[in-house]
């Protein structure tokens, strides 16, 4: 480093006073949603706030639980493992023949992936809603998978596609040599290799079912279909917001996410920036 | 093939089935069958059906009377949806501008040496991970006008001396809601400029310090045009999201008071679903898809030459 004594203090000031100011913003929220859903419902009201729960206690939890919360939670789960399981075998299938084979309309159809990657929900919401009430699938679960799988094949193949293209060619064409078919290629070859990359694709596509709002508010409303996004805005209406509950409701629904991105986060980072560009 | 007609039936038919390249591509139709099938079901017959109901007076529950361009006579001299495109097009440029400062001085921060650099990029990151109805819940929550966490902190530091109304004023309503926007939004910046400052060779600002360029000078001239192509695809994916983030607004406002706060899907929302005017509701949408069609248009171009390349 060519860097005088004092720069070099100066700099490590404003390192460490930069961290903290980024830490406080990004974890304030979070935190302030913890420390919320463990207060009893006069101290949440009570002013000013407390920053640390005086009597900190279960009872939003135990609300929460015995509520239809949990009913939600569990649609959300059987929702989004249908949409993660068809968007990864959908995607790998769509995926190889793109990255691997020459075929008519190639360019098209990889444009085609890009753009209706790119085609926002919220474009989306009343075209779909009708066509899935066409089809009589409203207020069902198998028709918000239907609506999410607009979004999760074209983005788990466009992901793939640069998974696959970073597999050598000689693995498959050693394969072919051999007399093995594409189908067997893609399934004993490339598939394997790739598993890191499919693992990485099949979580996002698990955490966009599980985060989304805008379909799950549309497209269902009774209890046995609700997913937990749409749960929640149930304990909204009106001005009244019951909000220890809702925290607590919000810190249940978090936790399955939390856990898959501290178990996966380098892959996930790693992966989302080799997925909108490869630097 | 122009010269297949000249060959006999029977070659041409022994080429089909024999040429590897041939069956090739019947495979290759086979394993897209499935994604072209939702392409086509879900994705490009709603989006086309999308565009014609917008000239209908379709509602939930009965079929739409062709109307022509009714629904959108109607909405040029709506004042709510002027409002409403006003509001997606400042919120959108302030809400990007901002992230794209803020994601490159934090990509920057955490590519700095520290002690357990891998930990604190994960907290960071963190908001990333928070489902956006939850983001929009909990600033809701700290913004609230009783008893908010924000103003208590303002009241605190002796900067303000009662409840600020965040919400409920809608011109701060749009600020606060764009702050909200940031912080879920910016971990994304983050990530990306991140990932490309660590792919950028050192020997280039090595050589630029020799030379004697300052710190400033050096992330203006070298850091910042090796990242062009990233800065430009992460701030067009962005403006996408950015425009269509319609819970942070169905959250914190509902698009109150008095329509004031609405963005365009919000509006859309309002007429065709809470209203039932599936029609007037599709209007709102095709009326901004032009803006949509060209950024991604652009955007797809990049992407595909990037991954190309």
């Amino acid at each position: 480093m060519v860097e005088g004594k004092s720069a070099a203090v100066a700099r490590r000031i404003a390192t460490y006073g930069g961290l903290c100011l980024a830490l406080f913003w990004a974890l304030g929220p979070i935190y302030w949603i913890i420390v919320t859903s463990l207060k009893t419902s006069r101290e949440i009201y009570a002013l000013p706030p407390t920053f640390v729960p005086k009597a900190p206690t279960l009872s939003n939890y135990w609300t929460a639980l015995e509520s239809e919360f949990p009913r939600f939670v569990l649609n959300s789960f059987v929702v989004a493992i249908g949409v993660t399981a068809i968007s990864a075998i959908v995607g790998a299938l769509a995926a190889y023949p793109i990255a691997r084979m020459q075929f008519k309309g190639r360019s098209l159809v990889s444009r085609a992936i890009v753009t209706a990657y790119l085609l926002p929900p919220s474009l989306m919401f009343i075209p779909l809603f009708i066509v899935l009430q066409n089809l009589g699938l409203i207020d069902t679960r198998f028709g918000l998978v239907l609506a999410y799988l607009t979004f999760t094949v074209p983005f788990c193949t466009w992901m793939l596609i640069g998974y696959f293209r970073t597999i050598p060619r000689d693995l498959d064409e050693a394969a072919q040599i051999d007399g093995a078919t594409r189908t067997q290629i893609l399934l004993k070859v490339i598939i394997p290799v790739a598993a890191p990359g499919v693992a990485v694709v099949a979580l996002f596509a698990f955490t966009h079912a599980w985060n989304e709002f805008l379909y799950a508010l549309v497209f269902v409303y009774s209890p046995n279909t609700k997913t937990f996004t749409a749960g929640l805005t149930g304990l909204t209406m009106g001005d009244t917001f019951i909000w220890g509950q809702l925290m607590a409701s919000s810190v249940i629904a978090i936790v399955p996410i939390f856990i898959i991105y501290v178990v996966a986060q380098r892959h996930i980072v790693e992966g989302l920036s080799a997925g909108s560009v490869k630097g | 093939m122009a010269t297949g007609s000249h060959l006999p039936a029977a070659a041409n038919a022994t080429s089909a089935s024999g040429d590897p390249k041939q069956r090739d591509w019947i495979a290759a139709y086979i394993f897209l069958a499935p994604a072209a099938a939702i392409f086509a079901a879900l994705i490009a017959f709603p989006f086309a059906d999308g565009v014609a109901t917008a000239f209908t007076n379709k509602a939930v529950a009965k079929p739409g009377e062709f109307v022509g361009l009714a629904n959108f006579i109607s909405l040029v001299s709506d004042p709510h949806f002027a409002v409403a495109a006003w509001n997606s097009l400042v919120l959108t440029v302030c809400v990007v501008s901002i992230k794209l400062v803020l994601g490159l001085a934090s990509a920057v921060l955490l590519s700095q040496p520290m002690p357990l650099r891998g930990l604190m990029r994960s907290l960071v990151f963190l908001p990333w991970a928070v489902p956006g109805l939850i983001a929009g819940l909990s600033w809701k929550w700290i913004f609230d006008e009783q008893a908010g966490v924000l103003s208590a902190i303002l009241m605190a530091l002796g900067l303000v001396d009662q409840q600020v109304y965040w919400l409920s004023d809608p011109q701060l309503a749009m600020v606060s809601i764009g702050l909200a926007m940031v912080w879920h939004g910016l971990p994304f910046f983050t990530m990306m400029f991140l990932a490309a400052l660590t792919a950028i060779p050192s020997e280039l600002n090595e050589a630029a310090a020799i030379d004697g360029a300052s710190v400033f000078r050096r992330f203006w001239s070298v850091t910042l045009p090796q990242m062009r192509e990233v800065i430009s695809v992460t701030v067009m994916l962005s403006a996408i999201w950015t425009f269509n983030s319609f819970h942070m607004v169905f959250i914190l406002t509902g698009g109150g008071p008095a329509m004031r706060t609405h963005i365009l899907p919000t509006l859309a929302y309002e007429y065709g679903v809470t209203q039932s005017k599936l029609g007037l509701g599709s209007a709102v949408l095709v009326s901004v898809m032009p803006v949509f069609l060209v950024l991604i248009v652009l955007l797809t171009r990049r992407m595909l030459q990037s991954q190309a390349r």
